[in-house]
């Protein structure tokens, strides 16, 4: 038969339950500044604000939270409510200690939530109170797989490509390519109407490598650039030369540059073609530049929607 | 989705920890899209629990497992999916009786599986829980 012992009675549940939302989100919160401490005292990364994996550090949290749990034995169905909350007050304590977005919360919360259950599932069944096994080194074991997890890492670019088939020969694309005025077009992309800014606007310093470019952003964010390549008619490429400090993006990605080609179709139409270079530095990698990409091509297909507007107009 | 992930992804299931996060995915999915079947889930794993010798493990390949001593009596997904050992006769037994179905990746070992959708299938788990138990006695 099952040696667990009863469980407490409600009104002593609640402070074992807390004790692990709070722990929980505590030592995730050491873990998170205590790695990025680290990196910037042997001088990597220092301005990235998400260093360690967002994989390893919630799963470390579900661990140390089911720890606390252990005595109150708790259900399938317990863990799923609790880790929800360990998750909220998560991501309550990201946007009021280091300002994070609404988006990057939006973002980030089913990743977190489903790592923080992961946790609290296994530590449900390793930490039951019949279990003699010392398993509660499994913590900082994992702590130290998240803080050498961001040494090891190298960062890798990525790159999105868009392409939209416009109703006008290059000549009359061209010059919306190199600076274009305010779109009056409402953002239709939810997580723009989320509060990710939105591009608005480009302006042109020269036609000609090294010429500054502005390009707007809802919000009143400005990203400066500066052009590399400068092929009339067919391309414009451009690097980043200062990154948004807007709370949704500082820390967690670096542009690197963008390109507008066009692609003459002989038939009076154009072939326009957006792509952009970045690189990522939340993790999972591959969790996040799903959204990334998204996001990307949310950017680019605004403005060039507003391109073939203007060049079919 | 769990059955391309398990037929095209199963090599994945190396990497460690990552079939405990599916299957917390899976668990988080069926809480949001079938509450009811939380609670066939739980009455399992408390009836499994009350079975002499019995205690749970964290399932290598996800989920919870039903084991006794160093035996495996079986394991249940976050998605409601049963898999049990009865041997190959009692298998046999079971699936031309419709109680269950062929295990659904090891269709020709004594595994058998049975989906938990709601809480009226909660009965006939419970009864091949019992032969599962009885097969590894």
């Amino acid at each position: 038969m099952s040696e667990d012992p009863a469980p407490p009675p409600p009104a002593s549940r609640l402070w074992p339950l807390l004790a692990g939302m709070l722990a929980a989100n505590l030592v995730a919160a050491a873990l998170f500044f205590g790695v990025k401490a680290l990196l910037a005292s042997s001088g990597q990364n220092e301005k990235m604000l998400a260093v360690p994996s967002l994989c390893l550090v919630p799963l470390v949290a579900g661990f140390v939270a089911a720890w606390f749990w252990r005595r109150l034995t708790p259900t399938i169905g317990d863990c799923l409510v609790h880790s929800l909350t360990t998750t909220l007050l998560g991501l309550a304590g990201a946007a009021i200690v280091i300002h994070e977005g609404v988006v990057c919360l939006v973002i980030a919360a089913p990743a977190l939530y489903v790592m923080i259950l992961a946790g609290a599932l296994l530590g449900r069944i390793w930490f039951r109170p019949n279990d003699t096994r010392l398993r509660l080194s499994i913590v900082p074991l994992l702590a130290l797989l998240t803080a050498g997890e961001a040494f090891q890492r190298t960062d890798e670019g990525g790159i999105v490509t868009d392409e939209i088939l416009i109703h006008a020969p290059p000549a009359r694309v061209w010059p919306h390519v190199l600076a274009f005025s305010e779109i009056p077009d409402a953002p239709d992309y939810w997580i723009f109407r989320l509060g990710l800014p939105y591009p608005t606007q480009t302006t042109n310093g020269g036609d000609f490598i090294g010429a500054d470019r502005q390009c707007m952003f809802s919000d009143g964010i400005t990203i400066r650039e500066k052009i590399s390549e400068f092929v009339p008619l067919e391309k414009l490429t451009f690097d980043i030369v200062e990154q948004p400090t807007h709370p949704e993006a500082y820390g967690h990605i670096t542009l690197h540059r963008g390109r507008f080609a066009l692609r003459d179709n002989r038939d009076g139409t154009t072939t326009l073609i957006g792509s952009s270079w970045y690189t990522l530095h939340v993790r999972p990698l591959w969790y996040f530049d799903l959204w990334t990409s998204d996001m990307t091509r949310a950017v680019h297909l605004r403005v060039m929607r507003h391109v073939k507007q203007l060049a079919e107009g | 989705m769990f059955r391309f992930v398990v037929r095209h992804l199963h090599w994945l299931a190396r990497v460690p920890g990552l079939p405990q996060l599916f299957d917390a995915a899976l668990l988080a999915w069926t809480w949001l899209a079938h509450p009811g079947r939380l609670a066939a889930m739980q009455e399992i794993e408390n009836h499994a629990l009350a079975l002499p010798g019995v205690r749970l493990r964290a399932h290598r390949l996800g989920g919870i497992e039903f084991a006794r001593g160093a035996q495996e009596l079986g394991h249940l997904h976050g998605n409601g999916l049963l898999d049990l050992f009865v041997g190959r006769r009692e298998r046999d037994a079971l699936i031309a009786a419709g109680r269950a179905e062929p295990h659904h990746v090891f269709a020709q070992s004594g595994w058998v599986s049975f989906w938990v959708r709601t809480p009226a299938d909660t009965p006939c788990a419970l009864g091949l829980l019992a032969i599962a138990a009885s097969a590894r006695w």
